[in-house]
C-alpha cells in the first residue's frame, strides 16, 4: 500500500491551503481578471458580429426593410402617445399626484456570458468608471432582463432574470395580482406564491411592482404562458415567457433613478 | 504537447466558453471546455504541472462564472490529482477511455457543484439539476472526443519506430 512520506504530506497540506485561500479570494480577484479579459472578449465579439453580418447579409436586409416599416408605424404611435403622456402629466399635476422619477439610462454591450451551467448572467463592457453600480436594473426596450451583480472598473456582471437566485416582486397588469418572479435556469421564469383564487391567465402581462427597491415600477417582465398548481398544493404558479429573448441579448440599458 | 500550448489552449477555451459556445447551447446547457482541459492537462502532465494547469483552468472558470464562490479553483486541481493517481494504474492510450474519464469527472463536477451551491444557500431545484447533470455530462463528453482527436492529430508528435 502507498504510504506518503512526511515531506509529501507537508507539500500536500501547503498546496491545499493555498487553493483554499485562493478559492475564497476569487470574488476579490474577479474584477481584475475581468478587466484583463475584457479586450480579448471584445475582440472575439467584434469578429463574431462581423462574421454574422456577412453570413446573414440577406436576412439582415429583409429584416431591415421590416424594421423600417415598423419604425414608421411606431413613430406615428409615439407621437400619439406623447400627446397622451403630456395630457396625463397635466392631469396628474392638477390632482397633485407625486410624479414618477425620470430614469437615466446607460447603454452597454454584452461581451461574454457565464462560463458555467449553474447561473445565468452576462458580462457587459461598462463598469464603475462609467457610473454603473451594483443593484442597478438592466433592461432592453422590450423589458426587464436582470440586475447588476457586481462591477469592476471597466466591466460588470449582470444576473439575468432566469438565474435561479433571481427574485423580484411582480404584478399582473390586468388583475393587479402580486407574486414573486424567479428564474429556472431555462427559457422561462416562474411567478410564485399566487393564492388559489388568483386572477391570472395565459397572455397576461407581468410587470415589476416597484416594491423591490432597485427596480422601477411598470417594467415589462414577460407574458404568462401557463398557470399551474404548486407541488405542495397550497398556492399556484404561473409560467412566464420573458419579454426579452435572454439567449440573444447583445445590448443592455442600465437604469439609474 | 508543450506546456505553453496547453496554457494558451486553456485561455482560448475559457474565452470561447464565455462567448461562442453560448450559441451551441442545448436546452440551456453547454459543454465544459475547461473541465476537458483539466483532464487533458492531467493526462499530458501527470505531475505538478498538470495540477498547476488545472488550477489555472479552474481560476479562469471562476472568474468568468456567475456564481460567487471560487469552487472550480479548488476542485479542478483535486480532479487533476485524482486523475494522476488513476492514470498510474490505468493506461489511457485509447481515446474512448479518456472520453469515459471526462464523463466520470463531468458527473462528479455537477454533483460537487450542486453540493457546494446548496451549502452556500443557492438552492437549485432537482429538475434543473437533473437536466444540467444529464445533458451537461453527455455534451461535455461528446465535445471531449473532438478535443482528444484534435490533440492526437495536431498536438502530439508522431511516434516513429526506432531504427533496428
Amino acid at each position: 500500500m502507498y504510504k506518503p512520506s512526511k515531506k509529501t504530506l507537508i507539500y500536500f497540506a501547503v498546496a491545499a491551503l493555498f487553493l483554499l485561500f485562493f478559492s475564497t479570494a476569487i470574488p476579490t480577484v474577479r474584477p481584475q481578471g475581468l478587466n484583463l479579459l475584457k479586450i480579448p472578449l471584445v475582440l472575439i465579439n467584434f469578429v463574431r458580429r462581423e462574421f454574422y453580418g456577412i453570413v446573414f447579409y440577406h436576412s439582415n436586409m429583409v429584416q431591415k426593410e421590416r424594421f423600417k416599416r415598423d419604425s414608421d408605424y411606431l413613430r406615428q404611435r409615439l407621437n400619439t402617445l406623447n400627446e397622451i403622456a403630456m395630457e396625463n402629466q397635466r392631469l396628474k399635476s392638477l390632482l397633485s399626484l407625486k410624479q414618477r422619477q425620470a430614469y437615466r439610462l446607460t447603454a452597454a454591450r454584452v461581451i461574454a456570458r457565464q462560463a458555467d451551467n449553474w447561473s445565468s448572467m452576462v458580462i457587459i463592457d461598462k463598469g464603475s468608471f462609467n457610473g454603473i453600480n451594483k443593484g442597478m436594473a438592466a433592461i432592453t426596450y422590450r423589458g426587464l432582463i436582470g440586475k447588476v451583480m457586481d462591477t469592476s472598473g471597466y466591466t460588470s456582471r449582470v444576473m439575468l432574470i432566469n438565474d435561479a437566485n433571481f427574485a423580484i416582486s411582480a404584478i399582473n397588469q390586468r388583475s393587479r395580482q402580486e407574486g414573486l418572479v424567479s428564474g429556472t435556469l431555462g427559457g422561462s421564469i416562474v411567478m410564485r406564491y399566487l393564492p388559489q383564487e388568483a386572477d391570472i391567465m395565459p397572455q397576461d402581462a407581468i410587470l415589476t411592482s416597484g416594491l423591490s427597491g432597485d427596480y422601477p415600477k411598470g417594467l415589462l417582465i414577460g407574458t404568462v404562458t401557463a398557470v399551474a398548481e404548486e407541488f405542495s398544493g397550497l398556492s399556484r404558479i404561473a409560467i412566464i415567457k420573458p419579454a426579452v429573448d435572454l439567449s440573444g441579448i447583445e445590448e443592455v440599458l442600465l437604469v439609474a433613478s | 504537447m508543450k506546456k505553453t500550448h496547453l496554457f494558451f489552449i486553456i485561455i482560448i477555451s475559457a474565452l470561447l466558453q464565455a462567448t461562442l459556445v453560448n450559441y451551441f447551447r442545448f436546452f440551456w446547457v453547454k459543454p465544459d471546455l475547461l473541465l476537458i482541459c483539466t483532464v487533458l492537462a492531467s493526462l499530458a502532465y501527470p505531475s505538478g504541472w498538470g495540477i498547476a494547469l488545472s488550477f489555472w483552468a479552474g481560476a479562469l472558470k471562476d472568474i468568468l462564472s456567475g456564481t460567487n464562490a471560487g469552487m472550480s479553483t479548488l476542485i479542478f486541481p483535486a480532479y487533476s490529482l485524482a486523475i494522476i493517481f488513476i492514470s498510474k494504474n490505468i493506461t489511457f492510450d485509447l481515446i474512448i477511455l479518456r472520453v469515459a474519464l471526462v464523463f466520470l469527472f463531468a458527473l462528479l463536477d455537477t454533483v460537487i457543484s450542486r453540493l457546494i451551491l446548496v451549502s452556500q444557500g443557492n438552492f437549485i431545484a432537482t429538475g434543473i439539476f437533473l437536466r444540467i447533470t444529464v445533458l451537461g455530462c453527455l455534451y461535455t463528453t461528446a465535445v471531449s472526443y473532438l478535443f482528444f482527436r484534435i490533440q492526437e492529430r495536431f498536438l502530439t508528435p508522431e511516434r516513429t519506430a526506432p531504427d533496428v
